[in-house]
């Protein structure tokens, strides 16, 4: 079977989301993020086929809220409030989530790698937002790919083969 | 070996530091403990490492193709030189000229082979946690006159940014 991968086309609406940035988009394209110890979250709302992605650092904010899209409990409320603004029903989005590793193997690595995990799941079961997809956890790093047209998401770890969540 | 520059960018921009973020890096990681910590990080193409590889047991450049037990360990033990003269270095130039003693210990290194701006993500993660900054020295090498395609960045923990600091005023 081959590895899934999205098409060259697609490729040509790639928008990369960079160390805490958050993007939303419609109809088209492709929203790729690079992680290690980072969070990737993808919601998608397949009615509108409006999807956007996250990349989070750390789990809580603690009332320092810039950038917004570096913690989880700004970022996750602020992807769903612009992907709303482009008419999405809440009740509509899934989400799919990737990253959380344990690169270096250190203490404080794993503890935020994985308290970025916890954070993550918890605001999403409060938000009752479903996840569909995880590809989270181990010690190397991942690339995330969401097709904004299908909702698929794809998850690359260098010496392995991508893998759809 | 030489610092080039002791540099600053936001958080959000260090995924390119080593190269493009998002093709496979080669990289040995070694902890920097005692009057200072942090991670000093060595970074180097496929090609380069493993013509290194090649050197330090006497192969002919280009032999090596492939990141075995060998090639990790050649470059490990280069990482393992490399890393614990620069921290003796800057140990024995701070305490000169503070007329302290700064105490500098190398930690055996990790080699990892993956995504650079993973990589990036991870070793300047201390400092995200503090604050928007990312503040890091840029070194340099040389073979016998030639630059060499490495990258070697040492990445203070926040709280020894503030300590380097005050070692820095107090300096002759």
């Amino acid at each position: 079977m081959d590895s899934p991968s999205f098409s060259k086309s697609n490729r040509q609406l790639e928008r990369k989301v960079g160390i805490a940035e958050i993007v939303v988009v419609r109809n088209e394209g492709i929203l790729r993020t690079l992680l290690g110890s980072c969070i990737g979250i993808a919601l998608y709302d397949q009615r509108t086929r409006t999807g956007g992605m996250a990349h989070i650092v750390l789990p809580r904010s603690n009332g320092v809220s810039d950038p917004i899209g570096k913690y989880a409990d700004t970022a996750i409320p602020e992807l769903i409030g612009q992907m709303i603004q482009l008419g999405v029903k809440s009740s509509y989005i899934s989400a799919k989530i990737a990253g959380g590793a344990n690169m270096f193997a250190t203490k404080t690595q794993r503890s935020i790698g994985d308290q970025n995990l916890v954070a993550v799941n918890e605001l999403l079961q409060q938000l009752m937002i479903p996840i569909s997809g995880s590809h989270c956890g181990g010690t190397q790093g991942r690339r995330m790919a969401l097709n904004v047209s299908t909702g698929e998401v794809i998850v690359e770890v260098v010496g392995q083969s991508p893998v759809r969540i | 070996m030489k610092i080039d520059s002791i540099s600053s960018c936001p958080i959000e921009e260090v995924s390119t530091l080593i190269g493009s973020d998002d093709e496979p890096a080669c990289v040995c990681i070694m902890g920097m403990e005692g009057t200072l910590t942090g991670l000093m990080v060595l970074a180097f193409d496929d090609t380069s490492g493993l013509m290194v590889s090649d050197l330090l047991q006497g192969q002919t450049s280009g032999t090596s193709s492939v990141w075995g037990e060998i090639e990790r360990s050649s470059v490990l033990e280069t990482m393992n030189i490399a890393g614990s003269a620069y921290l003796n270095g800057i140990s024995n130039e701070l305490s000169d000229r503070t007329s302290s003693t700064i105490e500098l210990i190398p930690s055996p290194p990790i080699f990892l082979r993956d995504y650079a701006a993973s990589i990036l993500q991870s070793a300047f993660l201390d400092q995200a946690i503090s604050g928007t900054q990312a503040v890091y020295a840029g070194v340099s090498f040389e073979l016998k006159g030639c630059p060499l395609s490495w990258k070697f960045l040492l990445i203070p923990d926040a709280s020894s940014l503030t300590k380097l600091s005050e070692i820095l005023t107090n300096m002759n």
